[in-house]
């Protein structure tokens, strides 16, 4: 792809008419990520397909066509009404063989290209994406069509971009579908995305950027983890994700929730306090002695008690006394005998009180 | 207003809403609104001032943080970035979480002077701050023996530019080549910092550069190693480090970087490729500014940390003048002790009598190991002062530095989340 030039205005190589048709059967979404209230859905027709759409704010919504045993599907898919989207839109999407990626772009009459804000609920009538591979223009293999299949819109529904934050190379598509290596096979589903023998996952600089280590966008959509309000583009908002990078691993048990290999303490761009809501703040002040000297556990066992890595987490303990004067640590050891029994007494009562997931 | 330096526009509104109001009405302020208590620094201790007096007294105050920097970088761990491990920015902390979750406003900017008599502070930008309670949260100044360029003799004691400053130094370094530091006469920022530095540097010239014929001077304006001298000494033999105790900076240049000093009572130079002066300390510039100093530093109570010269100003971390140590780690410690009797007083109750602060730290002593120091303090009653009640030191080790981590990490999470 790297090869072919992008422009739309040589590479409109379907016309689609908005508005002129389309189904209006019912189809299923998954449920909308957005942290904005306003959802605009987009619908339409298409072979069997599954639907993404990339947006600037980071989110990441996608919903596959339902069957309804005619060659066009109907499709739904929410996004919010004031971020800027882009469409991408794969046929055959569970056959490695047989997979065709389309980006979808959009001619206005203000404006053409594949970054786009909805504002109202828009159907798009039914989108003729290609089924088979041999059918698209594909310089490098990589499944992805080299032309963006554009759709014209005649009124102001749809408002284009000029500028796509989502596609550096300014080719239209969207980086994420890119294919870095040029191997025939794009970043999205590349293990090595530049092609240097080394994992994605063991690469500490997968895209071949040169930058070593966190180059602060763990899901490659281009949007960096500290604004993008879903790191892993796993369709779930950071805020509401309990396991930011997808790793299997609950955040609050996870030592690094971005797994960009540097640990959420350390980590400016881990979001780890996005995944948490605003604490509830007390209406007044109790005075509590052993929350005051509880309060100094906290700087090696965490906020309330609960630890954000590896050391452990002291909310709820229930025998502090035997717990911390028989700890295999020196340092606990340490801290242990410069309270008095009263003192650890006052702190364990108060330890048991805090809830053990805060 | 119309030029301070807000977070977000929630912030700038609640800002506006608290000052107008004081401005236009300050004989109602005190009786019509939630008192407002400004923590003016925030770094270790301001920051979790602000976040346990809002996690504690919630709703019943008001809290703003007026903090220089958009960016706080921290000192812990900042030995790394000499040696590659971490990068100023692995080391940065904003503030947006932190006054999102707690309903902290935040101010950045600068305060020039502090008017005790009506509790207000004027900032760089010309605006005013009122306050009902005032914490100086704001670290350390340097006594610098000369005017010399910091840019070139980094001290790199506060981290951030500093920091990199004196990394790039260390890595145009060649075989041959000569690393001097001085450390400050305590009491000064971090007790074992400027050990661990030279362990750690003299490790990365001779086990990661493969340098053998470098030579690391370390020059110490006390008697003895002020802490854990049995591990930093061991370390210092093991890696030829060059150690002069009771030495004293006289002069500085900056262009030669040659060091001139005193060892007894002859003055002595030594030049050098990489020239690394911790000058001498006191408290920040605000604890003079509001007059609350006596001497280098800033004596308090400390049931409050409340100033024992003016009431309703309180001094905590690197600035207050107990004899606890100046660092990260009990600066939070006693910013919850502060918080508390902050929130106490404004609800009329006594202080908490015997408040207990503690002290840990651990020091990389190379790329792979790091030893600890740990102490707790108590209040003894009949001198009015902090004391140890416990205190012990682990010595370097591999599994401990791992454990260096764990230990930050949670120091960090429970001052800047």
């Amino acid at each position: 792809m790297k090869s072919t030039s992008w422009k739309f205005s040589v590479l409109v190589s379907a016309l689609v008419l908005a508005g002129c048709g389309g189904s209006d059967d019912s189809s299923t979404t998954n449920e909308p990520s957005s942290t904005t209230d306003s959802l605009s859905k987009i619908s339409g027709t298409v072979p069997g397909t599954l639907i993404e759409a990339f947006c600037t704010d980071g989110s990441y919504y996608f919903v596959n066509s339902t069957d309804n045993n005619t060659a066009q599907h109907p499709f739904e898919i929410e996004i919010p009404s004031t971020a800027s989207c882009s469409l991408v839109m794969t046929t055959n999407e569970d056959d490695i063989e047989n997979r065709v990626i389309t980006q979808i772009g959009f001619i206005s009459p203000n404006a053409s290209g594949s970054l786009f804000t909805a504002a109202t609920d828009i159907d798009l009538g039914y989108i003729p994406l290609a089924m088979d591979p041999s059918h698209i223009n594909d310089i490098n293999g990589d499944h992805v069509a080299d032309d963006v299949l554009s759709i014209q819109v005649y009124d102001t529904s749809i408002v284009v971009e000029l500028e796509n934050h989502l596609d550096n190379d300014d080719d239209g598509l969207v980086d994420i579908y890119e294919d870095y290596d040029d191997d025939g096979i794009s970043n999205y589903y590349d293990g090595d995305d530049d092609g240097d023998g080394i994992d994605d996952i063991h690469d500490t600089d997968n895209d071949g950027d040169d930058i070593e280590g966190n180059d602060n966008d763990h899901d490659d959509d281009g949007i960096d983890n500290n604004i993008d309000v879903d790191d892993d583009n796993d369709g779930i908002d950071d805020y509401l994700d309990s396991d930011d990078d997808n790793d299997g691993i609950d955040d609050y048990l996870d030592s690094d929730d971005d797994n960009d290999g540097i640990d959420d303490h350390l980590d400016s761009d881990s979001n780890y306090d996005n995944t948490t809501t605003n604490i509830v703040l007390p209406a007044t002040y109790t005075a509590d002695a052993g929350r005051l000297l509880g309060s100094q556990c906290a700087q090696c066992h965490g906020t309330n008690g609960i630890s954000v890595n590896g050391w452990d987490s002291i909310a709820g303990e229930d025998n502090l006394q035997s717990e911390i004067f028989e700890d295999d640590e020196a340092i606990m050891m340490a801290q242990a005998h410069g309270y008095t029994s009263e003192e650890i007494t006052l702190i364990g009562n108060w330890l048991k009180t805090l809830s053990t997931n805060d | 207003m119309k030029t301070t330096h807000l977070n977000s526009r929630r912030d700038f509104m609640k800002f506006v809403g608290v000052s107008s109001f004081f401005a236009v009405a300050p004989s109602m302020a005190e009786a019509a609104t939630t008192p407002h208590i400004v923590v003016v620094g925030g770094g270790f201790s301001g920051a979790t001032c602000a976040k346990y007096l809002k996690m504690w007294g919630g709703n019943s105050v008001n809290v703003t943080i007026i903090e220089a920097n958009p960016t706080y970088v921290s000192p812990i761990l900042s030995n790394l970035v000499l040696n590659g491990q971490k990068t100023t920015s692995n080391l940065s902390f904003t503030y947006g979480d932190l006054s999102r979750k707690y309903d902290i406003n935040m101010i950045h900017s600068v305060v020039n002077s502090v008017d005790k008599i009506n509790q207000s502070l004027t900032l760089e930008n010309g605006s005013s701050v009122k306050y009902d309670k005032l914490v100086l949260a704001s670290g350390i100044d340097f006594i610098k023996v000369s005017d010399y360029d910091i840019t070139k003799v980094p001290h790199a004691w506060k981290a951030g530019e500093q920091t990199n400053l004196l990394k790039a130094q260390i890595d145009a370094m060649v075989d041959g080549d000569t690393f001097t530091m001085t450390i400050p006469a305590a009491p000064y920022r971090c007790p074992p910092g400027p050990y661990e530095r030279a362990c750690v540097v003299a490790d990365y010239l001779k086990n990661t550069k493969g340098f053998t014929n470098c030579q690391v001077n370390v020059l110490d304006a006390n008697a003895n190693i002020t802490v854990e001298a049995d591990t930093f000494g061991a370390k210092f033999a093991e890696y030829g480090v060059v150690y002069k105790p009771s030495t004293t900076v006289t002069a500085v240049d900056d262009s030669t970087k040659t060091l001139t000093y005193t060892e007894g009572d002859v003055s002595k130079t030594i030049d050098s490729t990489v020239l690394n002066v911790i000058p001498n300390q006191k408290a920040a510039p605000i604890v003079f500014t509001a007059e609350v100093n006596s001497g280098n530093w800033a004596p308090i109570n400390p049931l409050s940390y409340e100033s024992i010269l003016i009431s309703g100003i309180y001094i905590i971390g690197d600035s207050q003048g107990t004899g606890q140590p100046k660092a990260g780690h009990i600066g939070n410690s006693e910013a919850k002790v502060c918080a508390d009797a902050i929130l106490r007083t404004l609800k009329g109750l006594a202080l908490y009598a015997s408040p207990k602060t503690n002290s840990a730290c651990y020091s990389p002593t190379s790329a792979t190991e790091a030893s600890w120091l740990s102490g707790v303090f108590k209040y003894d009653s009949s001198t009015q002062t902090m004391v140890l009640s416990s205190l012990a030191a682990g010595e370097s080790a591999t599994e401990n530095y791992s454990k260096m981590f764990s230990w930050s990490g949670n120091l960090f999470s429970d001052t800047f989340s």
